[in-house]
């Protein structure tokens, strides 16, 4: 479509947003286990090449951006803080060998189905915990915060496998 | 030194990942109101966005609207004056120099959530409109929450599904009062507490505010008991109360603002209550 990194990860960063804000917060499902968040997306798709730093800004500010319309601040941010940190790490741990082509970024078309699942449900994962233990604040609702986590990541997973097929369609030729 | 700044740019990541996670939880944690107005989604950006969204989808949502209204209009009409033909009364008294206690102020529901364990709603009136802040918002069945903080145009709403929430309610059949919280995830479903097990309770009690806390007039609908038990070696109730307004699909709210409260309050804490 473009191939401007800024442009694509500034449509991005306010599609996620929006989506999450306007339409994701919206459903709501009873029991009230299930939250279907989409935003860490941004943090997982930013390119191979971003600076820590850069990662970690963005991340703040995604959060941030989020809480204003959850009347949850400082929440979404510290969970997407810790889940880009921990992205970083993951990223060094999973390099292939040859490592990895900075100007890409995560996806099903440059990395493979397998390991950009594998890479988005450790990431998802981090953040739906992180996210819960914030939220309740209590050690004494363990088995709310954990069945949360579970239920609300795998429908969180299920978006973005959907998003992959969606916004990339057919792999991008070398 | 020149160690230490080696160290410094080698964990450099680690520290600003450190400093922003204590950013974002310091913000979780603090609770001064003047400091989070600003990002608050009574904020002039994201209040803005949330009324064209709003304006948007209002119109898929027109039927149920139109059906609330019609609910609110007949609890109104029930109500009225001319529904009640009056009883010969020995000292009935009609008087002019009545004060008005309570305004309602009617607003659209402009953000809402029920799915969180601290639940908020946004209005868009505003203290242009006269909404102030620490006043109770009603639905047309029954209380939605309490204004927390209120810009020019909007006002931050906290719901009744909110952990930190307490309202003084009574059951309407024999006025004992106890407090109102939400303790199960549920968003129909909140607890009465601390009504004494000498009590009669039954199932389809109607639970109303007790107007003790200057937040909502006296006799509001709250909902009606679900179930009441009482636990072996308690004194007191579990009350399982049903909500009469389903907080789902709150559409219009109006603010309550008690013109003597602060009348009220000043007393109350001259002569120390807690």
């Amino acid at each position: 479509m473009n191939n401007s990194p800024y442009l694509r990860n500034i449509i991005r960063f306010v599609g996620f947003v929006l989506l999450q804000v306007l339409i994701l917060k919206n459903i709501e499902i009873y029991p009230p286990y299930i939250h279907l968040l989409i935003y860490p997306l941004f943090i997982i798709l930013m390119p191979f090449g971003m600076p820590i730093w850069g990662t970690l800004f963005l991340a703040f500010f995604l959060g941030i951006s989020v809480d204003v319309f959850y009347d949850s601040l400082g929440l979404h941010a510290a969970a997407s803080v810790l889940t880009a940190y921990a992205r970083s790490k993951l990223l060094l741990l999973m390099e292939p060998r040859g490592g990895y082509d900075p100007n890409l970024f995560p996806g099903k078309n440059t990395m493979g189905l397998g390991w950009f699942i594998q890479f988005a449900a450790i990431v998802m994962g981090i953040h739906m915990l992180f996210y819960f233990f914030l939220e309740a604040f209590l050690f004494a609702e363990i088995l709310t915060v954990i069945l949360k986590s579970i239920l609300s990541f795998f429908f969180s997973m299920i978006l973005i496998v959907i998003h992959q097929y969606l916004a990339y369609p057919r792999p991008r030729k070398k | 030194m020149r160690n230490l700044i080696l160290f410094f740019i080698r964990f450099n990541a680690l520290f600003l990942f450190l400093l922003l996670e204590i950013i974002a939880l310091f913000l979780l944690v603090q609770r001064e109101p003047q400091k989070e107005i600003f990002l608050h989604s009574s904020n002039i950006v994201s209040g803005s966005i949330l009324k064209v969204y709003d304006g948007v989808v209002q119109y898929t949502n027109l039927r149920k609207v139109n059906a609330n209204m019609a609910e609110e209009i007949a609890w109104y009409k029930n109500r009225d004056t001319t529904s009640f033909s009056r009883m010969q009364s020995g000292n009935f008294n009609n008087d002019s120099t009545l004060n008005l206690r309570f305004e309602f102020i009617p607003a659209h529901v402009i953000n809402n959530s029920t799915s969180g364990n601290n639940n908020y709603l946004t209005l868009d009136k505003g203290t242009a409109h006269g909404v102030v802040e620490n006043t109770g918002v009603v639905g047309g069945t029954g209380i939605v929450g309490i204004v927390r903080k209120a810009s020019s145009n909007y006002a931050a709403v906290m719901s009744v599904l909110h952990r930190e929430i307490k309202i003084s309610a009574l059951l309407k059949r024999n006025n004992y009062f106890g407090s109102l919280v939400w303790k199960d995830n549920h968003p129909r479903i909140m607890d009465l507490d601390a009504i004494p097990k000498h009590v009669e309770v039954e199932k389809g009690d109607s639970v109303v505010t007790s107007g003790f806390s200057t937040f909502f007039p006296p006799g509001q609908m709250i909902g009606i008991v679900d179930t009441a038990w009482v636990d072996p070696g308690e004194n007191f109730y579990t009350i399982k109360v049903e909500l009469s307004c389903d907080l789902g699909n709150v559409q219009f709210a109006y603010v309550v603002k008690h013109q003597l409260r602060e009348e009220q309050k000043d007393l109350e804490e001259e002569v120390g209550y807690e």
